[in-house]
């Protein structure tokens, strides 16, 4: 495990190394994606966990905090979808330099996974696999289910009604998200791109969504033939932990994505 | 806001330690001023919930201080411990790894422990033990309940109607506690990370007493509105503690309105105004010449054992949990 910063003076980002631990005849990469806002937090764990395992077997792994996210420079104010695009791409160069990578596997959760099929799908050539899990499918639908968790959470953990205090200063999830940032999130339509995926797609769901009808008619869709929509019974990282998942992992997700990258 | 850098290291044995610093900017530091050393909440890594540690470890390097967070072997980016000491044990080893690098390789020979729940617990466990630390920022520490606490929480619950409903069907915390009174249980069958069990009091009391005894500056910040509801007002630390004089060492502040975690912005800045305030404000001692921490650390490490070994059960939020 190597923590480092990588990215510009004006950008300085934060990411995780975790180098293979298994010889392989080509290096192989993988740049994960973390979900966005109160899901970054509890989703850490797992990542770190899916990069530990990848590792083991012969992946280089680099995570990493977009900008204005965890430990990377930056506000939470600052913050455009497009930057973050601009980070994976970086996080991308960054990982084929150090590892001498010609492509790379690109995974993404959640909000995570819908910004990486959106590089995935901007005519890369450097993207040889990619990952989605449990993505963004619809911008509108995505923050109708944060606000959903962060009200949950919020309720759970203070007996004032503090959210809605909250939400009348015109905060987010107890941060100081932008209104530009909300529109930019709900501009997000992966419909629009199936069609452009690789078709080296894996897509996992361990949530049914009512976009999921529409998204899975389109993976099915794709011209290079059909990706499907895997359903995986497996607790969701990116929340806080109640008594019967504190602790645990989702390692059914993980273990899909390990054997699919590498068989 | 003054400017500040940040940079990561790998510290301490096989470099399993991962520690963000942030200082300020080249030359524009406090001269001789603590090290700020930020503990992990439960699990969740050194960033905090909200971003909340990154954020006060800036401003207060915008201030002048130098902030460490790091995360514990196992949490966060650190590598897991390769020995098998408990987690508790673990968690105070790794606090003297970071404060023997900080004193080795930044000459840092002053530090103030701030921590959330769990991370308090862990900073005024560790106060005590050491004579580098001169302060402890206590967030929600784990706290005794009081009469007037019992008060509190009473006539809170009488006032509303879903509590007697609660009462009258033989669910919520009222009944249990009524219940628990009625019937005592044997000695080891109650929870050991209770704050209402004696035994936990008097574990905590001996904590302060050192804490005391090493003369560290004492923050408490407790909450109102918190799930956890085992505080109602500011000085329920000093009546929980009455064998003790904490008065001439302790910073008291009480939020209200704050949930546990400090989940909502509003609370967050008053929270870090609070906590720079008390840094730039409190007196804290000089660098202790020739003492060393590790015989401390040793006499600490063994009462905890000893007080596990009291336990029939050990759990709670400052012993339990897997920290895989």
């Amino acid at each position: 495990m190597t923590p480092l910063y990588f990215g510009t003076g004006q950008r300085r980002l934060f990411g995780v190394l975790d180098p293979a631990q298994a010889r392989s005849s080509q290096a192989l990469a993988a740049v994960i994606c973390y979900p966005w806002g109160p899901e970054y937090i509890f989703a850490h764990r797992a990542l770190r966990h899916l990069s530990r395992q990848l590792a083991a077997r012969g992946f280089n792994v680099l995570r990493f905090d977009y900008y204005g996210s965890g430990d990377s420079a930056g506000e939470e104010s600052e913050v455009r979808l497009s930057g973050w695009r601009e980070d994976i791409a970086a996080a991308i160069e960054e990982l084929k330099d150090i590892c001498d990578a010609k492509a790379v596997a690109l995974i993404g959760l959640r909000l995570g996974a819908s910004l990486a099929a959106e590089i995935a799908a901007s005519c890369r050539k450097d993207v040889a696999a990619l990952v989605l899990w449990d993505p963004a499918i619809s911008g509108p639908e995505h923050l109708e289910v944060l606000e959903i968790e962060w009200t949950e959470m919020a309720q759970r953990h203070s007996t004032y009604l503090g959210h809605e205090r909250e939400r009348r200063r015109g905060a987010r999830y107890g941060l100081p998200i932008s209104e530009r940032l909300a529109m930019d999130v709900a501009a997000i339509d992966l419909l629009s791109i199936a069609d452009k995926l690789p078709s080296r797609t894996l897509c996992l769901s361990t949530e049914p969504l009512p976009s999921h009808a529409a998204w899975r008619a389109a993976l099915e869709a794709h011209p290079d033939g059909p990706i499907a929509l895997e359903d995986v019974q497996d607790i969701h990282p990116w929340v806080e932990a109640d008594l019967e998942t504190v602790g645990k992992l989702p390692l059914a997700a993980i273990g899909r994505i390990t054997t699919w990258l590498a068989p | 806001m003054n400017p500040v850098r940040e940079n990561v290291y790998t510290v301490g044995p096989g470099k399993s330690l991962v520690a963000a610093v942030t200082e300020p900017a080249r030359g524009a530091g406090k001269n001789a001023a603590p090290v700020i050393v930020i503990l992990n909440t439960g699990i969740i890594h050194r960033v905090g919930h909200q971003r909340k540690f990154v954020i006060l470890a800036r401003e207060l390097a915008a201030q002048g201080y130098m902030v460490v967070r790091f995360d514990f072997g196992g949490i966060g980016d650190s590598e897991r411990r390769a020995d098998n000491l408990p987690a508790l044990e673990g968690c105070l080893d790794d606090i003297r790894v970071i404060l023997d690098w900080l004193e080795v390789s930044r000459g840092q020979r002053r530090a103030i422990l701030v921590g959330l729940c769990s991370g308090a617990d862990h900073a005024i466990i560790y106060a005590g033990s050491d004579p580098r630390v001169v302060g402890a920022g206590l967030l929600d520490p784990m706290i005794p309940p009081t009469r007037r606490f019992y008060l509190h929480y009473i006539l809170h619950r009488l006032a509303r109607p879903r509590s007697w409903l609660s009462f009258i069907t033989g669910n919520g915390r009222l009944f249990t506690t009524v219940r628990k009174r009625l019937l005592k249980p044997k000695s080891g069958e109650e929870h050991a990370g209770n704050p209402e069990d004696e035994r936990v009091r008097l574990f905590l009391r001996d904590v302060y007493a050192r804490a005391i005894e090493n003369n560290v500056q004492l923050l408490s910040v407790l909450t109102g509105a918190s799930d956890t509801r085992q505080s109602s007002y500011r000085e329920q630390i000093l009546d929980a503690f009455p064998e003790l004089d904490l008065s001439p060492l302790l910073r008291a502040e009480f939020f209200e309105d704050s949930d546990h975690l400090f989940l909502f912005e509003h609370d967050r800045k008053r929270l870090n105004a609070i906590i720079i305030d008390w840094v730039e404000t409190a007196n804290f001692r000089e660098a202790q010449e020739g003492v060393v921490a590790t015989a401390a650390l040793t006499k600490l490490v063994r009462a905890i054992a000893v007080f596990a070994g009291q336990m029939a059960v050990f759990g709670g939020q400052v012993f339990g949990g897997q920290l895989i």
